[in-house]
């Protein structure tokens, strides 16, 4: 399927939406295994998804993700929560499209998003609150996550003087993170207009 | 792959179940094959249709996710039918009609102890590897193939994801729901025991041990208890009480109670333990107590991961190609 504007635009949404259901109660990695899953099922479709098909999917990938991740189940997002939207037919429509989802991806979730990473690279380097990025399937969640953490603490990118050593568990190389990190400075600095600020940019980016 | 077409079964012939969740044994209609079929009905306590059940969710994804493998339970198919109007899921796997218990009551000898827990501990390697923790090992939960002489892990029904990377501290772990109620009492680790919502693959690593101990006694290590209380006690009766030197935070979990703390087993030196503990698994050589006993270590963090215990002395001279 072609990944158009419009569809670009819809799955903005979607992921928006999803955070914003997620807050509060959801853990992180609840959200990024639903926003994966809805990448995962755009990418095997092969006919239009509908502005409509998408908002159904968005309540079925964060209903899926949260039946496998959470501990204690959302019953907040079902009474007269968001999951009843697909729930007050006598279809049964979120049972079929929880169905459907989960046979398209042949019953495969992925598991290990960056976010898994994220937090625990983040709190490595600082107790402080630190900004959340989206990720890409093109690198490995843990490379992702290092990278983001970095470009997000404004490490010394440009130099390459970071030090992966914290990271030493995760057994990746500065040149996987770099390959990132560089593709994110090339974006942020056509997004300013290639005004760059002298300071460091405020958010991590959105991969 | 099987469809749900190609599946039959008995009503009559339930091999296990666990509240609404029945076992059949079934044939596949074009093989013959027999197959066991899982059923989990949909148990929705408001009266209101909830989508797929939790737990078959999070069952068949880990089974995609683990099989096949030769020490892992081969995942055939899953789909739905009609049941009055309701779905009711089924899962398909490979039938196996022997389980480890039934096997550890014909005695084992040291040699298939050891062989087979060297094929326990390839699964549960297999199940890190792909960060699933399985959180109710025991000796019913691992099924036996008698033709191959192997074992095969089964029942994930309570597997979770675990955190990721591994070998983090606590405070990185995950959290889940304490103390896995539907799992076995006598294979639970203390830190089930003690309600911990912060634990992770080494949590597997405890029962594992539980069922070597089974295999070389040829009876249940820790009997159980009717609660998680008095299942410490039987524990510590064993091992000693734990301390904050062996185990630091151990007096702060939740469930840790001041009947514990009584209890007093006070076993001053390591070899102490390790005499309590050849006590009641006489039949384990030297290699294996210690083996035994880096799988029974209290501090979650310090016990011997499944990766490591391959390549434990125990099994140096064990015939790696005739597993």
């Amino acid at each position: 399927m072609k990944f158009t504007k419009e569809l670009k635009d819809g799955r903005r949404g979607c992921i928006n939406w999803m955070l914003k259901k997620a807050e509060p109660g959801l853990r992180d990695s609840t959200v990024f295994m639903a926003i994966h899953m809805l990448d995962k099922y755009l990418s095997t479709v092969k006919e239009e998804v509908s502005v409509d098909k998408l908002k159904k999917l968005r309540v079925t990938c964060l209903s899926i993700s949260s039946k496998t991740e959470e501990s204690n189940f959302p019953s907040h997002l079902w009474d007269d929560g968001p999951f009843s939207l697909l729930d007050n037919t006598e279809d049964m429509s979120l049972h079929k499209m929880e169905s459907e989802v989960l046979e398209k991806l042949d019953w495969e979730l992925c598991w290990i998003t960056p976010w898994e990473f994220t937090d625990y690279c983040a709190t490595k380097l600082s107790s402080k609150d630190y900004d959340k990025g989206i990720n890409t399937i093109a690198h490995s969640p843990s490379v992702i996550a290092v990278a983001a953490v970095i470009v997000g603490f404004n490490l010394k990118i440009a130099d390459m003087q970071y030090d992966l050593e914290p990271f030493n568990l995760l057994n990746i190389t500065q040149g996987q993170v770099q390959s990132i990190v560089s593709e994110y400075q090339v974006e942020h600095a056509m997004s300013q207009g290639r005004q760059r600020r002298k300071g460091r940019p405020q958010r991590a980016p959105a991969f | 792959m099987f469809s749900g077409r190609e599946v039959e079964w008995d009503a009559s012939n339930r091999i296990w179940s666990w509240e609404k969740n029945i076992v059949y044994k079934g044939k596949c209609k074009d093989t013959g094959e027999d197959v066991a079929v899982k059923q989990i009905p949909y148990d929705s306590s408001k009266g209101k249709f909830e989508g797929i059940h939790p737990n078959l969710i999070r069952e068949v994804t880990i089974l995609r996710r683990l099989s096949p493998h030769q020490y892992i339970v081969q995942f055939h198919n899953t789909f739905c039918v009609n049941d009055n109007k309701r779905p009711l899921w089924n899962i398909v796997f490979e039938y196996l009609s022997c389980t480890l218990k039934q096997l550890i009551k014909q005695k084992l000898d040291p040699s298939n102890v050891k062989r087979l827990i060297y094929q326990i501990l390839s699964g549960v390697a297999h199940c890190h590897s792909h960060s699933v923790i399985h959180r109710n090992l025991n000796s019913e939960s691992i099924l036996f193939e008698e033709n191959s002489r192997r074992i095969k892990i089964a029942g994930f029904g309570l597997s979770r994801s675990c955190s990721i990377p591994f070998g983090v501290e606590e405070k990185f772990l995950k959290s889940y729901s304490p103390g896995v109620e539907a799992a076995d009492i006598s294979y639970q680790p203390p830190e089930f025991l003690l309600l911990s919502e912060n634990y992770s693959l080494s949590s597997d690593m405890w029962s594992v041990g539980c069922i070597f101990a089974e295999m070389a006694r040829g009876d249940v290590l820790f009997e159980a208890n009717s609660c998680s209380v008095s299942q410490l006690s039987e524990i510590f009766s064993v091992l000693g009480t734990p301390t904050e030197a062996d185990w630091a935070g151990v007096t702060s979990y939740i469930g840790w109670e001041e009947e514990l703390e009584a209890l007093d087993y006070n076993f001053t030196s390591k070899d102490l333990t390790l005499e309590a503990l050849k006590a009641k698994v006489p039949a384990l050589d030297v290699d294996g107590m210690d083996l035994l006993s880096q799988m029974l270590t209290y501090n979650p963090s310090e016990r011997i991961t499944a990766k490591k215990a391959l390549d434990h002395a125990y099994f140096k001279n064990l015939d790696k190609t005739e597993l």
